[in-house]
């Protein structure tokens, strides 16, 4: 029996998966954040190393037996990143040939039938990637807005910041943001809650919730903060299309991270508009799957093994039930 | 004979300044910075207490000789704030009625023929203030683009790098920005620069961390480069809009007032900052006139301190005053980066 190890290392959690060549799930293992640019190299190792050690430890495996792996990593972003990564399925003992990554390509492939698509990421931070059918890949940066990536969940948050701002100037529109950002802050005025977001009593970056929320109620402002996001990820994924030439091609657009699982259409709906103005054969898919699943359909590959939609979909369900990921609303 | 003293105090200095009623600077100083959010309370009112007492010094005065004082602090935003700085200056023991302002209003006064007008301050931050003929004032927060103001130093430098990003990806135009920012930093690729300033903090805002590239955008925008031109009339156009907004909120549309234009982004650094700025007030206000604060701005605190005793001091007091506080304080108004070419040009 071939195995294969995937894993999915980011900036909040680690998933490993030892799998075969049927697509059974042979062991799991989860640990805390590996993005080495937040942890440092050290607890990164740490995070990588505690993951898979238990995913061979229940599939009663030991590293060198593997036939193929793939790590797919946040924080692996330049040229300099993998000089400091490429070295980590050795350090872990693991055989076969492997491969690091940056991990918004295993999300890319977790979500697509075939190894080519392009993937919108929006969760705290937000990037665009894809692959085109000669294998040759493209992503935005993924640092943010001041480098072009803007979308994310801190983006939304600080938008809606600077709508109650703006409404308490006289500069914006009235929003429903200030009340529901003020109550949810637990402050008795507006001028409190901007006093203390100015001066970083409290924190600017976690209300996309509250937008959403307050979206969804009907306010303008909100949907238009929403709106924006969604126009602003659905231009970068255009630029990654345009830059692999996929415009007159058809693929799936992996719609991955949590504000695409938010109780919201408004994300996902302007994001596939803009996306189908430049390239009409773009199906919009939400991941609906870890994405280490695409590190281990990755890890196959290298391995010489054939992937198709069913042992793709065995996979997805078996990473569905080890990880626990919950359907979205 | 009447005295009374006047204080400008921010983020990076403190300006004391005693006058008389004839205008004439009988004490001077500068000290350190006395923004309570910068240093601390303690920290501001030892700041202050340096200041005041060296101007005190050289004009031979005690405290208790003062008459009035007004004190045009960075830091005063909030209500919560006016307490805390009764509590850095109530220990200076100065006699008479005191006020105390957020800074704006006292580089607004330093700027102004009148009383009233509005003043666009673009340093490293930027800030809109006005008052109208009734006494009525408004600011905007100043708190950075996140709250509303568009146009600082800050601001460019945070648009230049997402220019250069931008090309770098290719979802915006080639610049010459690129090139200038390598040799600026010191860096040989595009690459490494990007690299290096994503990584400068982490968990932060990258975007109050950049450090100051407005003088490269200038650099560039004045050797032709057309996405350099558009950061700094962005910037102009953002400011005046910080602009209209106060001149809306103060009713004086159709009044004839002056602009008062200070820090180093507007007055003089750049044509293609002020002329979108001009355009913008304009349009909302056909009547206003621009000025440039040529002035330290405790002079505007001093003439504060005037008023508060009833004074109003005529033009030919007004001139002295300006004339021998120029004489006595450094004119620093402008952003850092204006006194650092300056500097390179010695």
């Amino acid at each position: 029996m071939t195995l294969v190890l995937g894993v999915d290392g980011g900036g909040t959690k680690t998933h490993a998966l030892v799998v075969s060549e049927t697509g059974e799930i042979l062991g799991s293992g989860t640990s805390g954040a590996s993005n080495w640019e937040d942890v440092g190299l050290e607890a990164a190792g740490a995070a990588l190393r505690s993951a898979v050690h238990e995913a061979f430890g229940q599939a009663e495996v030991e590293g060198p037996s593997v036939a193929a792996s793939v790590f797919g990593l946040a924080g692996l972003d330049w040229e300099a990143d993998r000089m400091r990564l490429s070295a980590v399925p050795d350090v872990l003992d693991i055989g076969g040939p492997s491969k690091v990554l940056n991990d918004s390509f295993v999300a890319l492939r977790a979500g697509t039938n075939d190894p080519w698509g392009i993937v919108v990421i929006a969760g705290s931070g937000s990037v665009a990637a894809g692959r085109n059918r000669a294998g040759e890949v493209f992503r935005t940066l993924g640092m943010g807005p001041l480098y072009g990536d803007f979308g994310s969940a801190t983006d939304i948050s600080e938008e809606g910041v600077r709508a109650v701002a703006e409404a308490y100037t006289g500069k914006g529109p009235s929003t429903a943001l200030s009340e529901v950002m003020r109550e949810a802050s637990g402050v008795s005025s507006i001028d409190k809650l901007l006093e203390d977001l100015g001066r970083e009593r409290l924190d600017e970056t976690v209300f996309a919730p509250l937008v959403v929320r307050t979206a969804e109620q009907g306010d303008v402002v909100a949907r238009s903060i929403l709106e924006s996001a969604g126009r602003s990820l659905g231009e970068n994924a255009a630029l990654v299309i345009r830059k692999l030439g996929m415009e007159d091609e058809g693929f799936e657009l992996v719609l991955s991270g949590g504000l695409f699982r938010a109780a919201t259409r408004i994300l996902r709906s302007t994001v596939a508009e803009v996306v189908r103005g430049l390239a009409p054969g773009a199906r919009p898919v939400r991941l609906e799957t870890p994405p280490v699943v695409g590190a281990c359909l990755l890890a196959l590959e290298i391995a010489g093994l054939e992937t198709n939609v069913d042992l793709h979909g065995r996979i997805a369900a078996a990473a569905i039930s080890a990880f626990h990921f919950e359907a979205p609303p | 004979m009447t005295v009374v003293l006047g204080v400008d105090g921010g983020g990076t200095k403190t300006h004391a300044l005693l006058v008389d009623s004839d205008g004439r600077i009988l004490g001077g100083s500068v000290n350190g910075p006395s923004n309570w959010e910068v240093v601390g309370i303690g920290g501001t009112g030892a700041a202050l207490r340096v200041a005041v007492m060296a101007a005190l010094d050289a004009a031979g005065l005690t405290p208790d000789e003062v008459e009035a004082s007004a004190f045009g602090l960075a830091g005063v935003d909030w209500p919560s704030d006016v307490g805390r700085l009764a509590f850095a200056i109530d220990p200076l023991g100065l006699g008479g009625p005191r006020s105390v302002v957020n800074d704006s209003f006292v580089a607004l006064r330093a700027g102004v023929s009148g009383s009233s007008g509005v003043v666009v301050i673009a340093g490293t931050g930027s800030v809109a203030a006005g008052r109208n003929l009734d006494g009525e004032t408004y600011r905007t927060l100043g708190l950075g683009s996140l709250y509303g103001d568009f146009g600082s130093a800050n601001d460019v430098s945070v648009e230049s790098i997402r220019a250069i990003a931008d090309a770098y990806t290719g979802r915006g135009p080639a610049t010459q920005l690129v090139e200038l920012m390598c040799a600026h930093l010191g860096c040989r690729t595009i690459d490494e620069v990007l690299e290096r300033a994503s990584r400068r903090e982490h968990g932060g805002r990258i975007e109050d961390e950049v450090e100051n590239f407005a003088p490269v955008v200038i650099r560039a925008a004045n050797a032709g480069d057309l996405v350099a031109r558009d950061i700094l009339e962005r910037a102009g156009a953002g400011l005046g809009e910080s602009a209209t907004l106060v001149i809306r909120k103060l009713r004086m549309v159709d009044l004839e007032f002056e602009v008062v234009l200070s820090g180093g982004l507007v007055t003089g650094a750049s044509r293609f900052v002020s002329d979108p700025f001009e355009v913008a007030v304009r349009k909302a206000a056909p009547r206003a006139r621009f000025v440039h604060l040529d002035v330290p701005p405790a002079v505007g605190a001093a003439l504060m301190a005037l008023e508060l005793l009833g004074a109003e001091p005529g033009s030919q007091i007004r001139s002295r005053m300006r004339r021998e506080a120029k004489a006595t304080l450094p004119m620093d108004g402008s952003a850092p980066f204006q006194a650092k070419q300056e500097s390179e040009a010695r």
